[in-house]
């Protein structure tokens, strides 16, 4: 084909710029030259026109990756901003590498199946240094040392509870902690509680605990410890209740040896939790697991930017912005950056990098979502903190001048 | 195959009341949103439905879905009184308290369905009488729950019955001692009767809304009124120095004697012991954080204005003759700005035009104290 043709053709668009049809065809024949950057503007102009053209769609999706798949007739606005967030990650090298940290990861592993051993420590989890001197004074150092342990007549049992507000990184610290020990990880989410609650809990929860047991060492992870042991006195129906007592009863360990077995616990609100959970021998060992400091801040958006095309971005200004985002906060802000240069690039036909403008906006228009969390945490430290549970939290408070 | 389909229903169901059960209301409604979607006749799952809606805060949609409950199942007390529910937080009363009757109709021996009917009657001042008599009704029927007490306590301060409101709230207690909405009633009622000099049943008062926070630290409402005793305070302070300083303006003016001149010193004692008092019966907690709030940037300008006053007061001791009625005008103008500003900080937080006899309660010194949140239906 001539470039002559091509002029024509370009020309005939730039006298009917409005002409989608017209434009469409100018951009699959550029795409079938191998003109792949001006193919994709081409085809960005014709979204700009027709936010739903398949066609258009299909040809950006052929210029980030040479085999595409066909987007869905009913795709919808938010699945191809995904779809095009993903093609477009692969037309720039990005900026950073990867450091293998992800502070928000989930846990994979099946109830009553505990993972092994993980490869993940203490040493990944970026800052944090308060909580982490924490862990290993309050719970690492005796495990490590068990004669002197003994020695001074301690018991290794016992759990500690993670809390803290929502998105802050607990789950991630569990399996760090349980990657330092060296121990197989199991961990029971809410659903797995739910479960208990209309089958035979007791008889679900005695399993667990064996499971456990015969897996040792293992560390149990409770995550949402709060639907677990709730407070007895709020729960309305005795399966309920059912599942808290045997849950006191395995951590005693009244009948079997728990030796080798650590139960972790985490929870947003641990002022819902039963009191006889938090007793000696149970949860009496409490973790403050707050929203990320400037190290762990940084360490998080580098995360969550590794593998997008960012250009310009002042990390240390966008970590000052960020004081008092949780992890999930900023995993949403680094996402609505990248939505912003995505449909600015669709927009405008050329495609961009994420500057430190998306970013600063992705700041301003999220806000931390920890502020309810600190409402209620504000009353429990002031008025509910007889036994100096949460003196952490107190002095948090007010440091930041909220009490 | 449907049997299956059921028995999953079924099991949904159960962990949908379980997510409400454990305040996880978005979960429960996504869950019943999809058993509403495969089965759309289901009832129950629409009433379900209504009630994580209604914990979610979600008034609207709760009301369509408690609505579709009635369609499905008109003889339904649970649909009739979630309706009645998610009306009243509408703010169509007069249509929520049809639907509590309705729910009482259909079935007259659910305290529930009386509880509910008191409340909603509660909120019509024409209807006093009748919301006492549905909550003495729910009382009858389950004397051994704390929600009909705390109704009829509500319904009987509505009738100005203080006594009965006190008894039934501490009926309410009895039973549940950690119940934060009959804890922060019980304060509201003290609060309301405390008189202006009456330290002891305001401090009183700001240990009950503590009790309520303790009980449930989620309880902004009780928060808000562990505030507003302070705000009392403070305005009780004003209004005391105010007449220190007009009595002894009025003093200084007609005569030159030396108890003239220490009138206003020794009139200074009433506030100072009102103060005294109120502070001496707070918890230590309790003192940190009035404290605390005397000094946010809201209250600091009366606290500094009331200083002055008293400062002004001191002043007029010593000054010389001509001057002392002057620094006695001023104490009393600087605490009636104090309280003036209280007032106006009052009524921009409360974003409500007052009308004229709300007006002279607030000048009196009276205030509005928030309702305990009801709680979400069960």
């Amino acid at each position: 084909m001539s470039d002559a043709l091509l002029d024509s053709l370009r020309a005939a668009v730039e006298a009917a710029p409005d002409d989608v049809p017209l434009r469409l065809h100018l951009a699959e024949l550029l795409a079938s030259l191998g003109r792949r950057d001006e193919a994709v503007r081409q085809a960005a102009a014709v979204l700009q026109r027709d936010s739903g053209n398949v066609s258009a769609l299909r040809l950006i999706g052929a210029g980030a990756d040479d085999a595409p798949d066909a987007p869905a007739e009913d795709e919808s606005a938010a699945e191809t901003l995904r779809r095009l967030d993903r093609e477009l990650d692969g037309l720039v090298p990005p900026m950073y590498v990867s450091s293998g940290v992800g502070p928000d990861e989930e846990p994979v592993g099946e109830a009553y199946d505990p993972e092994p051993a993980g490869r993940l420590r203490l040493a990944d989890v970026g800052g944090m240094e308060e909580v982490k001197a924490r862990l290993e004074a309050g719970f690492l150092a005796p495990l490590r040392n068990p004669e002197l342990v003994r020695l001074y007549g301690k018991s290794l049992q016992g759990g500690l509870l993670l809390y803290g507000p929502p998105g802050c990184g607990k789950t991630f610290i569990a399996r760090a902690l349980a990657g330092e020990m060296g121990a197989r990880f199991l961990a029971v989410g809410l659903a797995d509680v739910l479960d208990m609650y209309v089958g035979q809990s007791e008889r679900n929860l005695r399993e667990l605990f064996d499971t456990a047991r015969r897996s040792a060492p293992c560390v149990v992870f409770l995550d949402e410890v709060d639907a677990l042991g709730q407070k007895r006195t709020h729960l309305r129906n005795n399966a309920a209740r059912g599942t808290v007592n045997q849950l006191l009863s395995e951590m005693d360990g009244l009948e079997q040896n728990n030796e080798g077995v650590y139960v972790l616990g985490a929870t947003n609100h641990p002022w819902d939790v039963d009191v006889a959970l938090r007793r000696p021998g149970r949860f009496d060992r409490m973790v403050l697991v707050l929203p990320p400091d400037g190290p762990a801040r940084e360490a998080i958006l580098r995360y969550h930017l590794r593998d997008r095309p960012i250009a310009g971005v002042d990390l240390g200004k966008l970590v000052r912005l960020t004081d008092g985002y949780s992890g999930a906060d900023l995993a949403r802000v680094c996402e609505t950056a990248a939505e912003q240069a995505l449909l600015d690039s669709a927009r405008s036909g050329n495609v961009r990098m994420i500057e430190m403008a998306d970013l600063e906006a992705a700041v301003r228009d999220v806000r931390p979502s920890v502020g309810a969390w600190l409402e209620t945490a504000r009353n429990v430290a002031q008025f509910a903190n007889e036994d100096g549970a949460y003196d952490d939290l107190l002095a948090y408070l007010r440091k930041r001048r909220l009490v | 195959m449907s049997t299956r389909r059921g028995g999953a229903a079924s099991v949904d169901l159960d962990r949908a009341r379980a997510l409400c059960d454990l305040a996880r209301f978005d979960d429960a409604a996504q869950l019943l949103q999809r058993v509403v979607a495969a089965d759309p006749q289901n009832a129950r799952a629409w009433c379900l439905l209504a009630q994580a809606y209604l914990g979610g805060r979600e008034d609207g949609d709760a009301l369509r879905a408690a609505e579709t409950a009635l369609s499905l199942s008109p003889e339904d007390e649970w649909a009739h009184r979630l309706h009645s529910i998610a009306l009243g937080k509408l703010g169509r009363r007069e249509e929520s308290v049809a639907a509590a009757r309705s729910a009482a109709r259909v079935a007259p021996h659910s305290w529930h369905a009386f509880v509910q009917l008191a409340q909603a009657l509660v909120g019509d001042k024409s209807a006093h009488d009748e919301a006492l008599a549905a909550a003495e009704q729910a009382v009858a029927l389950a004397p051994h729950e704390a929600a009909p007490h705390i109704v009829l306590g509500l319904a009987a301060r509505a009738c100005k019955r203080y006594e009965d409101a006190e008894a039934a709230f501490r009926a309410a207690l009895a039973i549940d001692p950690q119940n934060s909405a009959a804890h922060n009633e019980l304060a509201r009622l003290r609060l309301r009767r405390t008189k202006l000099a009456g330290a002891t049943a305001l401090a009183e008062a700001a240990g009950g809304f503590t009790d309520a926070v303790r009980a449930n630290p989620r309880a902004d409402v009780s928060r808000r009124n562990l505030d507003l005793v302070v705000r009392v305070f403070l305005a009780r302070v004003s209004y005391l120095i105010f007449l220190d300083a007009y009595l002894a303006g009025r003093g200084l003016a007609g005569s030159g004697s030396i108890a003239a001149r220490l009138a206003p010193v020794i009139l200074l004692a009433v506030p100072a012991q009102f103060a005294w008092r109120f502070v001496r019966r707070l918890t230590l907690d309790l003192r940190r954080h009035v404290h605390r709030v005397l000094l946010s940037r809201a209250l600091l300008i009366p606290a500094v204005l009331q200083a002055v006053a008293i400062a002004l007061l001191l002043v007029a001791v010593v000054a010389p003759r001509d001057a002392r009625s002057f620094a006695a005008g001023a104490a009393a103008a600087a605490a009636a700005v104090a309280r003036v500003y209280l007032f106006v900080y009052a009524r921009r937080r409360s974003r409500v035009r007052p009308g004229l006899r709300r007006f002279v309660s607030r000048a009196l010194g009276r205030h509005r104290v928030p309702d305990a949140a009801p709680d979400p239906e069960s």
